[in-house]
């Protein structure tokens, strides 16, 4: 698959699981690299991923650690541990 | 879509007040895109982002004394929000401090209590979050997570008075039809003091500018602080709670804190640790809506500089402007103010007989002696951005 059929797919999986996306989310493209689509199949439950783009010029590597343990420890996001270190990783990387 | 040109933050140290130089600098603006969208009923606003929706005002919507209902600021925590049908929808008022409950229908409540209506400003307690230096996390809003509406409904206190509070009564507790996509997540859910829940000023309200509240303001009915920021004025409201201890929701015990004593403003006691409180009233604040920052005005052409201030409710008694960097300061001529609640126009024409920069710099006192700051008050949420506004114009 290339990038937006796999990108289309991660969020045609959020649909399918009964989540509501905003009209023009799909406009939202994360920056191609590994675990890109694990970030938007994850993140994308609660939230589009514009969220990720506008504070790119905020967060360093430990801005997005503790965001992202923010998501799990006082949102509820069921991420393991595992999971939540490539999320790290690909933000802290990317963005 | 739609983009529009604008000035980010990334210069914004560059236009604190120096202490050492002891004059105003004025740093080079630096560009960014940004999209105009519309929300469904609205008309294109800034989008900051889309699930949950948050929507800017663009400045040119600011310019008119009411903010219109279809370009008003859109701000939600959570993802779900319901389409709610007015005829079914009931607001229950209850509570472990109140004598009785009550359930209102719509009609009921427009009915059964008397109405009210007064123009006040709703400010999200993070409008101009993207100003702040150091930058601060959260929804990067510009100027306009903002405006001034005319707010129609029915005193709190008067529902409140109807179910009965009991002596015991602390918080007041409010909760509305948004919910999250987990069911982990925090549901949003606000309290205030229940001297500022019985204040007059604080209603249910139903209409905005003289029409049912649009969906995305919060319809059927939502809550008006007249004076605090937006984070108290609960949307699509579904119940009220008279309580006789603090509300420990994540929304209120750890979301929208300030640190303790480092800004003026009503104090919530009964939430209040030594490290933090909840933010509470809009800090003294006015906007330039006339020209932006870097705008060309045309030698020898009549100009006026415009815009408006507003406070958290005291009014505004002078808005002054500055052409000398801060070294003297000329009031300008104040419009008239229609509440006390509602932010208040002022004009000072400029000078454009002489080719060169114009720098300008604007700054607003409350009734209550409280005066726009030179220099930001660092606060990890990035809330109360009320500085000194500076403009760089150019007559040419």
């Amino acid at each position: 698959m290339n990038t937006h059929v796999r990108y289309t797919a991660a969020l045609a999986v959020l649909l399918l699981a009964g989540l509501a996306v905003a009209a023009g989310e799909e406009s939202v493209q994360l920056q191609d690299a590994p675990d890109r689509d694990l970030v938007v199949a994850r993140c994308s439950v609660c939230h589009s991923v514009d969220y990720v783009q506008m504070n790119a010029p905020v967060l360093d590597r430990a801005g997005w650690q503790k965001s992202v343990r923010k998501m799990i420890d006082q949102f509820g996001a069921p991420i393991g541990e595992a999971d939540a270190n490539r999320i790290v990783e690909y933000l802290a990387t990317h963005y | 879509m739609v983009t529009r040109r604008r000035v980010v933050a990334g210069s914004i140290g560059g236009l604190l007040l120096s202490n050492l130089a002891g004059s105003w600098a004025f740093g080079a603006a630096e560009a960014a895109e940004e999209p105009l969208l519309a929300l469904p009923g609205k008309r294109a606003l800034i989008k900051r982002t889309f699930r949950p929706p948050n929507y800017e005002t663009p400045l040119a919507d600011l310019r008119s004394q009411i903010t219109a209902n279809d370009s008003f600021f859109v701000r939600y925590h959570l993802a779900s929000i319901p389409e709610i049908d007015a005829r079914t929808w009931r607001l229950r008022i209850g509570g472990a401090s109140a004598k009785r409950t009550l359930e209102l229908s719509l009609d009921e409540l427009k009915r059964d209590f008397e109405r009210v209506r007064f123009a006040a400003i709703n400010q999200c307690s993070g409008n101009r979050r993207g100003l702040f230096a150091p930058r601060a996390g959260g929804v990067q809003w510009t100027y306009g997570a903002m405006g001034n509406a005319l707010w129609g409904g029915v005193r709190l206190r008067d529902v409140l008075n109807r179910v009965g509070v009991k002596g015991d009564a602390l918080e007041v507790v409010f909760d509305g039809g948004d919910g999250a996509a987990l069911p982990g997540t925090p549901d949003f859910v606000k309290s205030l003091p229940v001297d500022r829940a019985l204040d007059a000023h604080t209603l249910i309200a139903f209409e905005m500018n003289g029409e049912p509240l649009p969906h995305w303001n919060g319809a059927p009915a939502r809550l008006v602080v007249a004076g605090w920021t937006a984070t108290y004025w609960v949307k699509h409201l579904t119940s009220i709670n008279v309580e006789p201890k603090a509300f420990d929701g994540f929304w209120m015990k750890t979301a929208y804190r300030i640190p303790t004593g480092a800004f003026p403003g009503a104090r919530f006691a009964s939430q209040e640790n030594a490290q933090t409180t909840p933010i509470t009233e809009i800090l003294v604040n006015s906007l330039v809506t006339s020209h932006v920052d870097g705008a060309r005005l045309e030698r020898g052409r009549p100009a006026e500089l415009a815009g408006w201030a507003w406070d958290g409710g005291s009014g505004i008694s002078t808005v002054e402007t500055s052409l000398d960097e801060g070294r003297s300061w000329r009031a300008a001529t104040l419009g008239a103010a229609s509440s006390s609640y509602a932010w208040r126009g002022f004009r000072m024409p400029l000078d454009t007989a002489k080719p060169g920069p114009l720098r300008i710099a604007v700054r607003a006192t409350g009734r209550n002696g409280a005066r726009q700051p030179e220099k930001l008050t660092p606060n990890p949420s990035g809330y109360h951005h009320n500085m000194i506004q500076t403009l760089a114009l150019e007559v040419a």
